[in-house]
């Protein structure tokens, strides 16, 4: 178990002081970095099978609960594997040019948290981890971050991650609301009845919107190509090795409770059957190497999701047997297409041809990579591509799935003829830089990922027992007959079809402008995703123009709005409560009322009248004695003579208060009313009316319980040792308010001293 | 009684709520100091009027003759509820001191800005 | 001036004088009986600062702060130690927090009092309530009063008067 924490711990730790090592390490900073992903591979290696609950926030459900088995052993070698490759090959990438310290700090947070992700055994510390994967990210894409592109790629790529993470966030609340746990075990061992619950198919439309967007599925597939602005060794292993993987993660994990959802089929499998038709039929339209690459990502993620849609164990198989080989192949490409980039200074398809004379390991490399990813025998893409056609040939969706996949995998063989023969045959063209071929360690990582990719394609056994097939285990949660994995199957169904790709494709390459052509004719060039996005958040700033609009007809800075609208919504909400509920105010218990209390009670109310109509300072003072004074007189005949003293007092002190304001003040303008007065009038009614209201309704109701008062009557000569109740109450039984309360006294004090002298002090600070 | 303070309370919120809707700052005070004078008197009439004698114990000679009933009965005596009396005093001395804060700030805001109409004094549009 | 007329008339200095005493005097009364008879320290430290509000406005702010001749930040400092301290002092001798100690005294001229370390809480909520309203009092009166200028027009300084 402890290699299971420190595999998280440490990059997240080893992250924090990127930055301080920096300044003493240089370029070495790389070096380092190295060490720390190459120990956690270590500990990732070692890790078993387990299951461990550490208590954080019990009370909630949420516990720092680790949970490994084969799905999340599979993802975590790749991430800390693949990881530590990225870092190698940053390291001559990068150069000393850039801010390191940033840089692998970002990268190394993402190390921790993405194996945070797998390793998560309660939904909501996967979800905490899986934002943190989004934020460092959205870091990585915008590392440039004085480019356009990189400011433009970065905000897409949180912002549709992060609507995605939100309605993951909910769809996982309403899981373990109806599950009962947020623990990914106890979630699994009740999944029948979360099934019967009908709330359950509002979780898992929520939870397939956060996969989709984080795995870059139809229409959320977007921010991908965008995301192409981050370094390569990023694009490399971020947005294509592991992180746009963790949806296909969390569909693996939610394979065994929902598959047999009626939703999941149909909404999985026909999602991952348009991405993988869309992001083909666009890559082959691209001419930058980088986008192209996105593109079949985009592509190759469908490829996998429709596998996992079709719910079947065949189909489960072949879908993390292809998501292992993806990696390497994709993690490959994409290190090569970096090296080109670095070595010629351009990315351009049409501008790049014959490199293979100038970098000819490159080029061996890029061929490997893109024959695996076309499907070609001896290569471990063929063996999932020809699991991938099975599965689908006998899935429920039969010929019509067949036929579909046959036709998205010619486009990939043309997109791969594209990255492993265009650009490296033929005459050598103009580029901004000489080529040469890249030094030995920027190539030592390819190098290692083109011996992986032939070792598990001559001998897939070995990757069946040590990988994929505990992680089928894992998916499956039950033990499934499956074939296992072999080089040569006979002559299949799925045979013909690779055949039919792959001959296909190679019979469009010839005819590659052609078939150009024709595909940019069909593909709408106004009106689709890209200009919805930029409509709503780039170039128009929809939303965000929305969103001022709304906020300055609320936020006015105007008091009198601000209390419009809490005042008015109060009583509305109390007037309707009432209405709807059928509260009537109960028998009134009243007291009789004497000739001095009517005198006092008019009095006032004729001072509350003419406050509102003073028009000069003095008359406002007189006014506000006027019902100041009747005031603590009725106090007094109401038995409260300690209020009818302090009211007193106040108001003498109130009136010489107003005497020495008075010389700093205007006089009272009456200042034209906004169009609303009727409003003001209405609220201000409504307010009267609830005081009233609310005042009878507590005469029934006994604000006060009788208890309260009567220990304090009682006790009050005893504990407290005085006779005046409210005296005693406010020194001993309820003190400490009384205490809070000369502190607010003081602080009052302080601040109108403030007010006043600070100004003075600065006046005469500039004078002298 | 509690059916006249309960009018009296109306008129006295509602009153301050107009003039705390106003643009002029000194009729905003005003208007807060009304709404203080009626949460008093609320807060006194929630806990029920004149059910009995003032909370004073030991037969003190300021009270007034039992009258009523209903109030809270220790020893034989009805008294009324001391609770919102208690919580009322702190109210009153508060309400001072925020009545001199607003007015201080009202006329520092006069002088550094050169007027009490709150809707000139409006800040800048949100970003 | 006005304020020159007001001080100087006999009548107004009188009452104004003898008052303040009695005030004064009223104040402490109310201060201390407050536990069992209508008062406390907050009416009592209300009337003090009436007190010098009378005074400042009959004669200005520096016979205002002759009344109750402690720096207000003094007032305000001792009045929240004192009461602190009371609420503090049995939690550190062990006993509740904030519980008070009462009990009955013999006095030789009063006969039996009964006293209570809650009429120290009060004494320090006087302190503190004498101290604000102390202090808000002098800082407003000792403010310069300037001639309020027209919307968007500059005040100058010579526009400026001492209101005391």
């Amino acid at each position: 178990m402890e290699q299971a924490l420190g595999a998280v711990a440490l990059p997240l730790v080893a992250a924090f002081l990127m930055p301080v090592l920096y300044r003493w390490l240089r370029w070495r900073l790389g070096l380092a970095a190295l060490a720390v992903a190459a120990a956690t591979f270590i500990l990732v290696i070692l890790t078993p099978n387990m299951s461990l609950v550490i208590p954080w926030v019990s009370q909630l459900g949420i516990d720092l609960s680790i949970h490994v088995d084969g799905w999340s052993r599979l993802f975590a070698l790749l991430i800390a594997g693949i990881g530590t490759l990225v870092v190698l090959y940053s390291i001559p990438y990068l150069g000393s040019r850039e801010d390191l310290g940033k840089f692998y700090a970002y990268l190394l947070i993402f190390m921790g948290a993405m194996l945070g992700v797998v390793y998560a055994g309660n939904v909501m510390l996967l979800y905490v981890f899986w934002e943190l994967t989004s934020i460092s990210s959205f870091l990585l894409i915008g590392f440039w971050n004085t480019r356009d592109d990189a400011q433009y790629g970065a905000l897409k790529a949180i912002l549709i991650t992060f609507g995605g993470g939100l309605a993951m966030l909910g769809g996982l609340a309403i899981l373990g609301t109806v599950g009962g746990t947020f623990e990914l075990s106890g979630l699994l061992a009740n999944r029948t009845e979360l099934l019967a619950q009908p709330l359950t198919t509002v979780a898992l439309v929520l939870l397939l919107i956060g996969a989709f967007t984080k795995s870059a599925q139809f229409p959320f597939h977007i921010w991908l190509p965008d995301a192409m602005a981050a370094p390569t060794p990023v694009s490399a292993y971020l947005h294509s090795a592991t992180m746009v993987k963790a949806g296909l993660f969390l569909i693996g994990r939610l394979w065994p409770i929902f598959h047999v959802h009626p939703l999941w089929v149909p909404v999985v499998a026909t999602v991952g059957m348009v991405t993988m038709v869309v992001g083909s039929f666009l890559a082959i339209q691209k001419t930058d190497l980088k986008a192209v690459l996105a593109l079949s990502t985009v592509s190759q993620l469908g490829l996998i999701m429709w596998l996992f849609g079709l719910a079947t164990p065949e189909a489960a198989q072949a879908g993390t047997f292809h998501l292992l080989n993806h990696s390497t192949f994709k993690a490959l490409l994409f290190m090569v297409v970096g090296i080109v980039d670095h070595q010629t200074g351009t990315r351009e398809i049409p501008l790049l041809s014959g490199l293979r004379r100038a970098m000819p390991v490159s080029a061996a490399l890029a061929m490997v990579g893109a024959a695996s990813m076309a499907g070609v025998p001896l290569l471990n893409g063929f063996l999932s591509k020809e699991m991938f056609l099975t599965a689908v040939n006998n899935s429920s969706m039969g010929l019509a799935g067949a036929v579909v996949a046959t036709g998205a995998s010619l486009f990939t063989t043309l997109y791969c003829l594209m990255l492993g023969h265009k650009i490296w045959f033929g005459e050598p063209g103009e580029t901004p830089d000489e080529p040469k071929e890249g030094s030995r360690t920027i190539l030592v990582p390819p190098l290692i990922l083109a011996v992986i990719i032939v070792a598990v394609g001559v001998f897939p056994a070995l990757a069946e027992s040590a990988v994929v097939g505990p992680a089928v285990a894992a998916v499956l949660q039950a033990p499934a007959e499956l074939p296992h994995i072999a080089l040569w199957h006979g002559f299949t169904p799925a045979l013909l079809m690779t055949a039919l790709a792959l001959g296909g494709g190679l019979l469009a390459y010839t005819a590659l402008p052609g078939v150009l052509a024709a595909c940019r004719r069909v593909t709408p060039q106004r009106y689709h995703l890209n200009a919805l996005y930029d409509f709503l958040w780039w170039k128009n700033q929809a939303v965000e123009k929305a969103a001022k609009w709304i906020t300055n007809r609320q936020m006015t800075g105007y008091l009198r709005d601000y209390l419009v609208y809490t005042l008015g919504a109060t009583a509305l909400l109390f007037f309707g409560t009432m209405l709807v509920k059928g509260v009537r105010i109960p028998a009134l218990n009243l007291s009789p009322v004497g000739p001095w209390e009517f005198l006092l009670a008019a009095i006032i109310a004729v001072g509350a009248v003419f406050t509102a109509r003073a028009r000069t300072r003095l008359a406002a003072i007189a006014s506000i004695s006027l019902v100041g004074m009747p005031l603590s007189v009725l106090f007094g005949l109401l038995r409260a003579p300690d209020l009818a003293l302090t009211q007193v007092v106040v108001e003498s002190v109130t009136v010489v208060l107003f005497l020495l304001v008075f010389p700093h003040l205007r006089q009272i303008t009456l200042y034209p009313r906004r169009r609303s007065t009727n409003v003001n009038v209405l609220v201000a009614l409504a307010v009267g009316a609830l005081g009233t209201v609310v005042t009878l309704l507590a005469n029934g109701a006994r604000l006060f319980p009788p208890q309260v008062a009567e220990w304090f009557l009682r006790n009050s000569m005893e504990l407290g040792g005085g006779n005046n109740v409210v005296n005693v109450i406010l020194v001993d039984f309820r003190g400490f308010d009384t205490m809070g309360e000369i502190t607010v006294l003081t602080v009052a004090g302080l601040a109108v001293y403030m007010l006043i002298r600070l100004r003075k002090q600065q006046a005469g600070g500039g004078k002298s | 009684m509690e059916l006249l303070a309960a009018l009296l309370i109306g008129l006295l919120l509602g009153v301050g709520t107009y003039l705390l809707l106003e643009r002029n700052m000194i009729r905003i005070v005003l208007g807060t100091m009304l709404i203080t004078y009626g949460t008093n008197l609320m807060l006194l009439t929630s806990g029920r009027l004149k059910t009995g004698r003032a909370p004073l114990l030991g037969g003190s000679d300021i009270q007034t003759a039992a009258e009523g009933g209903g109030g809270i009965v220790v020893d034989g005596i009805s008294y009324v509820d001391p609770v919102p009396q208690a919580l009322i005093l702190t109210a009153i001395v508060i309400g001072l001191a925020t009545t001199a804060f607003s007015f201080v700030l009202a006329y520092r805001t006069v002088q550094e800005y050169g007027t009490d109409d709150l809707l000139e004094l409006r800040g800048v549009e949100h970003e | 001036m006005v304020r020159a007329r007001i001080e100087q008339n006999p009548i107004v200095r009188v009452v104004v004088h003898t008052s303040l005493y009695g005030l004064k005097l009223v104040a402490i009364w109310i201060l201390l009986r407050g536990h069992h008879e209508p008062g406390g320290g907050f009416i009592a430290g209300l009337l003090i600062a009436a007190a010098i509000a009378m005074q400042g406005v009959a004669f200005g702010a520096d016979a205002a702060q002759a009344i109750f001749p402690i720096p207000p930040a003094y007032l305000l400092g001792s009045g929240l130690l004192l009461s602190f301290s009371t609420v503090l002092g049995p939690a550190l001798m062990g006993r509740a927090f904030m519980e008070h100690s009462a009990g009955v005294i013999g006095l030789p001229l009063f006969g039996d009092v009964v006293w209570s370390t809650a009429v120290l809480f009060d004494i320090g909520v006087f302190l503190v309530v004498v101290g604000t309203m102390k202090t808000v009092l002098l800082t407003i009166a000792s403010d310069r009063v300037q001639v309020r200028p027209a919307q968007g027009e500059q005040d100058t300084s010579d526009s400026e008067r001492e209101v005391s």
